[in-house]
């Protein structure tokens, strides 16, 4: 080595003296590791039930919260821990890269929504994965171990699990931040590896674990029986035939059919859900198309995704069973945002080949999706766009007129699968009146719900509507600007949680499913006088008095 | 003669709202970035709020409504919170003591209608936990209901 080359204590000191520092206020001068983990009300979700983790096998079920200061962590966690990361870093070689390529630039430090939201710096991308990297240099890198404080190695210690408890639960998994990312660091994947180790010694959140339970049973998050599912579609379908008189035809495990159709079980059970799948139905029922539903596939959402990834793909698997069990040539995934990610990105590999499905055609127009050669799976928003685009839809848009619309893109469907166009082709084809929110907040920028990855809970509720504010002051834009008070979605989470966002921030702004427009706008053969929409409101100028010829 | 303190106010608006704007963000959670979009949203009604301070026939509801609407999800007690007004009184260069007591009555005044906001927004997130409850339950309770 060079004579001229620094000591470590040397570089040490040095580096302590010339290093920026960007904690001010009462921690000026100080690390962030010194920034103090405190969990309050509205800052942590419950955690899993005993029993949600006994059905399915998840270890470590015990009561617990997080403001307790003993967790009841497993005798050996710190091994489990250990070895949980060594075997990630060896079987996924993404992992193992976003832990050593990170030059901290700093470019995905103001791009985070929770950053934005809460002025925290541990939810600076960069250094929301630091509390992990930093376990990793100083168990699995040599030199970072040597050169402890210089590299920002550290020790693993309960504070460390519970600061991950924390900040990894401050992450949607959007992945705006690696838009952003000259390396390529996808944050997000750091995030499903952390709570995968989470896991490993059963530090978790209900509302993911409950779903992934649910799902496991039912096949669907909601643990929706078979029965059940098949009579909330029909109770939609006695709603449609009352507003429109027309009655649609839905059918259930029917083999032979065409298509097999999958969506998210928040559109057959939750306000405003319903009203799309209502969309849905009234659609596939105007093209005639030969479809049928599966209530045991009854979830196109995947929580597995949040938890590891032996169980989303447990979860995912289900999707191609019974399509093979129905004997259908493809499948058509409705409006949901992780479904597809999950969909889009990892189904083929996890549970794949489906060489038993036929490269998606459309019935209707003969469009070949080739995009969904290997997956078999199209979009609805595609599917639709590609009907409109052929003129095989009777549309009057002037029956959402009533509606001044905006797009909330999908951080999924936009980032995970690159979806920007089809959508807003089908929403200007639905509706009059359609206007942007600023360019930095839609498509591959677009920002997040601040619920999405399992964080939709209502104990979580404060966090939320910091981490929601980004996405609320871009709508509150186009509301002050265009009189916006319609926020469209094509994401079952966005349809559940952006209600209550906008409720909070932007009072008097709705939220709706793209397709929902679409059952609004569709001219079906042999209705009756439309007045209202599908949620039984007025539609503008359709009233018993207005022509609407 | 004594200078009214809403002219004083008046006169040094600039310098006082750049230092009330510090204040109030350095007591956010996110003191430790300046640059927040939700200390940028803050510092954008603090204006309107000063003015309607020093200017009773300016509405300070919806500068307070927007104030307290953010400060009512932040990670602050809500006697933190509410003390932003308060914050204002060593920050008026020049005051003379005669108008001390006129210009806290006016704080207090303010304080007190920002109160009444910060509680209607906690409430609103209790309904919303209330109404996101039952709209994921909506097809069980139409079942319940019918």
């Amino acid at each position: 080595m060079s004579k001229y080359a620094l000591k470590p204590d040397e570089l040490n000191k040095e580096f302590e003296q010339k290093k920026p520092r960007i904690l001010k206020g009462e921690f000026a001068g100080k690390d962030w590791w010194d920034l103090p983990v405190e969990f309050r009300d509205g800052n942590w979700c419950f955690p899993a039930k005993p029993e949600v983790l006994e059905e399915i096998g998840f270890p470590n079920p015990r009561k617990w919260a997080a403001t307790d200061a003993d967790w009841q962590l497993p005798k050996d966690w710190e091994k489990t821990i250990r070895e949980g990361m060594k075997s990630r870093l060896k079987r996924f070689r993404s992992f193992k890269l976003f832990m050593d390529t990170c030059v901290r630039c700093g470019a995905c430090a103001d791009k985070c929504h929770f950053f934005l939201g809460t002025g925290d710096p541990k939810n600076m991308p960069v250094l929301r994965a630091e509390l992990v990297r930093s376990v990793y240099r100083n168990d699995f890198t040599a030199l970072a171990k040597l050169l402890k404080s210089f590299s920002g190695s550290r020790t693993l210690t309960v504070e460390v699990i519970k600061e991950w408890h924390m900040y990894f639960n401050q992450c949607t998994e959007c992945r705006r931040c690696s838009v952003f990312c000259p390396m390529g660091i996808d944050t997000a994947e750091i995030t499903m590896m952390v709570r995968e180790l989470l896991n490993l010694i059963g530090v978790n959140n209900n509302w993911i674990m409950a779903p992934v339970a649910n799902c496991n049973r039912t096949g669907n998050h909601l643990g929706i029986e078979p029965h059940t599912f098949e009579q909330n579609v029909m109770s939609l379908v006695d709603d449609i035939e009352e507003l429109t008189g027309v009655t649609v035809n839905p059918t259930f495990n029917r083999k032979g059919a065409e298509i097999l159709f999958i969506t998210p079980s928040g559109d057959l059970f939750g306000d405003p859900g319903v009203y799309t799948m209502m969309g849905y139905l009234l659609l596939f029922h105007h093209i005639g198309l030969d479809y049928t539903i599966s209530t045991y596939a009854s979830e196109g959402g995947n929580f597995g995704m949040f938890t590891s990834n032996e169980m989303m793909k447990k979860l995912n698997a289900k999707m191609y069973h019974e399509a093979k069990r129905l004997g259908v040539k493809w499948i058509l995934g409705g409006e949901c945002g992780h479904m597809w990610r999950v969909v889009h990105q990892y189904m083929e590999t996890m549970n794949g080949p489906a060489d038993f499905l036929k490269e998606p055609v459309s019935p209707i127009t003969g469009t070949k999706f080739t995009n969904a050669k290997s997956t078999r799976m199209v979009h609805i928003a595609e599917f639709t766009a590609d009907l409109i685009k052929h003129g095989k839809l009777r549309l009057d848009p002037k029956r959402n007129d009533h509606l001044r619309t905006t797009f909330h893109d999908s951080c999924n469907v936009a980032r995970g699968m690159g979806m920007f166009e089809e959508p807003r082709y089908v929403l200007n084809k639905v509706c009059n009146v359609f206007h942007e929110m600023p360019e930095n907040t839609i498509r591959e920028q677009t920002f997040c719900c601040g619920s999405g990855s399992g964080l939709n809970a209502e104990e979580f509720m404060d966090i939320r509507m910091r981490g929601g504010f980004p996405r609320a002051n871009a709508v509150k834009y186009v509301k002050e600007k265009h009189k916006v008070d319609s926020l469209v979605t094509i994401c079952a989470i966005d349809r559940a949680s952006l209600p209550t966002l906008m409720k909070y921030w932007n009072p008097g702004v709705s939220v709706y499913g793209l397709h929902e427009l679409v059952g609004n706008a569709l001219v079906m053969e042999g209705e009756k006088k439309r007045t209202e929409d599908l949620r039984e409101n007025p539609m503008a100028g359709f009233g018993e008095g207005d022509d609407d010829e | 003669m004594t200078r009214a303190w809403e002219q004083i106010i008046k006169e040094n608006r600039q310098a006082v709202l750049d230092r009330w704007t510090t204040s109030v963000i350095a007591m956010l959670p996110g003191s430790l970035n300046h640059g927040s979009l939700v200390a940028a949203a803050i510092a954008e009604e603090l204006g309107g709020l000063l003015d309607a301070v020093s200017d009773r026939s300016l509405s300070a509801t919806e500068p307070i409504v927007r104030i307290t609407r953010i400060l009512a999800v932040q990670d602050l007690p809500p006697s933190k919170a509410l003390s932003i007004l308060f914050g204002l009184k060593g920050l008026v260069d020049g005051l003379p003591a005669a108008c001390g007591e006129p210009f806290r009555d006016r704080l207090e005044e303010l304080t007190l209608q920002a109160f009444d906001s910060y509680m209607k927004h906690r409430e609103a997130i209790y309904q919303l936990k209330v109404d996101e409850g039952r709209r994921r339950m909506h097809m069980a309770l139409r079942r319940v209901e019918a």
